[in-house]
């Protein structure tokens, strides 16, 4: 009954010179052989009485293991509600609850910016009641302030997008940081802005802009009229180059136009000039209700839309923590076994 | 895994009944999980048993081990449950050989006591001598369980005693299949070994299985 390290498929003459060892004999024991190997082992076993002898013991092993009766469990192992809730983590205990509030927090926000895409999607905006203070303060000054603060501004407003939270875009666009919806109007308008400041000597086909360019316009000086109401918490230091050029625009009009002031305030200007009062004029109902809308925005922080933006951040903060509680509870929660 | 003899212990699949149930216990249905305890608290409570010896620390482990399985059912990613859950009974089963092993003094006995009722069914088909001859062995067997290393003693026990296959085995062990049956026939030739002390009985018992069956 010798184990040997040979093996039945390596040797043709194996079964004649070998025993076989306990592993093949087990495995044969449980059908667990290829065929090939397991016909030269039959075949051996029908010529050594040995390894016939070993096989046998090896299968009563079994047998009598097999005849173990299985103990009757003394008891019943069935969890009571105590036990059971004991052992859940109340993490994963209310993890349904935190999916479904997941679920509305999402379609909240996703609701919430509703206003922003209607809005952007039809020319005037929400918010007419915050018109009359803005009108207000758009004194004179803002025709003259237009036509700079419209050359200034629009290269800003196009800089300051591309900075999402920038105090840069604070002071001029002012559009809120927070608000992407804010952000995205601003580009639509800057680049419309800016096909009309382009043009401006052609001043005549700036009239199809004059929507969005009004709208750029009344940023600015809304915006502008903004600052000094709301008093901009940044002066925005990048803005350090103050214009030279209008010296009424200068005061207001830094906060971001600052920069593009001199460069730009005196090319358009004249033909800005031209434009501007005459747009300014009869579009002044519509852009001041263009303007509302981003006059809010750059007002944002004197409340208003403010505390709105504020939620929607705190809506999407929310989902994301949420998210990750979600996806991380099981794993953190893991017990040994 | 004993083509010959009848099969003791029916295996179950993954039937349809138990994914509902396990679907409806992870969604928090204590009822449905209770259900799942019902149909496997037999197989789950032996094998802690035979792999421990001793009725006390087998309960211990078993209900630790459902409750485990409660706690970590979110855990539980498919496939044949009971597999899952032996696994669980498993490794509870080692952490507390380990504990033994650090602290042996905490056991009345190195060798785990069998309770002598255990022994005393006799099947109908068994003379009364037959019956003696396989009690008799049946000790020795289990000296020699109780002497195996950890891992052979777990496939063993799977594979003999409760007749799970190569697959499940490899399963709930979590090695590969050639593991699984180098473990086996080295714990299969070691109670022979130790069945062969007393060769008497043993030559009667082979002896008697020969003519039993066909080779």
């Amino acid at each position: 009954m010798s184990a040997n390290g040979s093996h039945p498929n390596d040797d043709p003459n194996w079964q004649l010179t070998h025993h076989l060892d306990d592993e093949t004999l087990s495995a044969y024991l449980d059908h667990a052989l290829a065929a090939p190997v397991r016909s030269s082992v039959a075949a051996h076993l029908a010529g050594c009485a040995a390894c016939r002898r070993t096989l046998a013991e090896l299968r009563a092993v079994v047998t009598l293991l097999g005849d173990l009766p299985a103990p009757a469990p003394p008891r019943s192992f069935a969890l009571t509600p105590a036990m059971a809730a004991a052992r859940q983590p109340r993490i994963i205990r209310l993890l349904p609850h935190l999916r479904a509030l997941t679920a509305v927090a999402a379609v909240v926000l996703l609701i919430s910016f509703t206003p922003d895409l209607l809005s952007r999607a039809g020319s005037s905006a929400a918010g007419p009641t915050l018109l009359a203070p803005m009108d207000v303060n758009r004194s004179p000054a803002t025709d003259a302030q237009a036509p700079a603060a419209s050359g200034a501004s629009q290269p800003t407003t196009a800089a300051t997008p591309p900075q999402p939270p920038p105090p840069a875009g604070r002071g001029e666009a002012a559009t809120v940081p927070p608000a992407p919806a804010a952000a995205q109007r601003v580009p639509t308008t800057a680049p419309a802005a800016r096909r009309a400041e382009t043009p401006a000597p052609a001043a005549k086909p700036v009239a199809p802009a004059a929507a969005p360019k009004p709208a750029a316009d009344q940023i600015a000086p809304a915006a502008a009229q903004a600052v000094p109401a709301t008093m901009l918490p940044l002066p925005t230091p990048t803005l350090a180059p103050t214009p030279t050029a209008p010296a009424t625009t200068t005061a207001v009009v830094t906060p971001g136009a600052g920069v593009a002031a001199p460069r730009t305030a005196e090319s358009p200007p004249p033909a800005a000039l031209t434009v501007a009062p005459r747009l300014a004029a009869p579009s002044r109902p519509a852009a001041g209700a263009e303007g509302s809308e981003p006059a809010a925005e750059a007002g944002a922080l004197a409340g208003g839309w403010g505390w709105w933006r504020a939620l929607q951040v705190a809506l999407a903060l929310a989902v994301f923590t949420l998210l990750l509680i979600i996806l991380l509870a099981p794993r953190l929660t893991r017990s040994s076994r | 895994m004993t083509p010959d003899s009848p099969a003791p212990h029916p295996h179950p699949r993954l039937s349809d009944e138990d994914e509902a149930l396990v679907a409806a216990a992870r969604a928090g249905a204590l009822d449905a999980f209770n259900a799942l305890v019902a149909r496997y608290e037999r197989p789950a409570y032996g094998l802690a048993f035979r792999l421990l010896g001793d009725q006390t620390a087998a309960e211990d482990v078993t209900q630790e081990s459902f409750l485990a399985a409660w706690s970590n059912l979110h855990t539980y990613r498919g496939g044949v449950f009971k597999s899952w859950l032996l696994r669980i009974v498993a490794n509870r089963s080692y952490d507390e050989l380990r504990r033994r092993q650090r602290h042996p003094s905490d056991s009345l006995d190195s060798l785990p006591v069998e309770p002598a009722a255990e022994w005393t069914t006799q099947t109908p088909a068994e003379t009364p001598d037959d019956y003696a001859l396989r009690r008799e062995l049946a000790r020795y067997l289990q000296h020699g369980i109780a002497h195996l290393p950890p891992d052979q003693r777990l496939t063993l026990i799977l594979a003999d005693v409760q007749g799970h296959s190569y697959d499940e085995i490899a399963e709930i062990t979590g090695v590969n299949l050639g593991t699984v049956k180098s473990r086996l026939s080295r714990a299969r030739a070691r109670l022979r070994d130790e069945l062969r002390r007393s060769r008497e009985l043993f030559d009667r018992y082979v002896r008697q299985r020969d003519e039993h069956s066909a080779l």
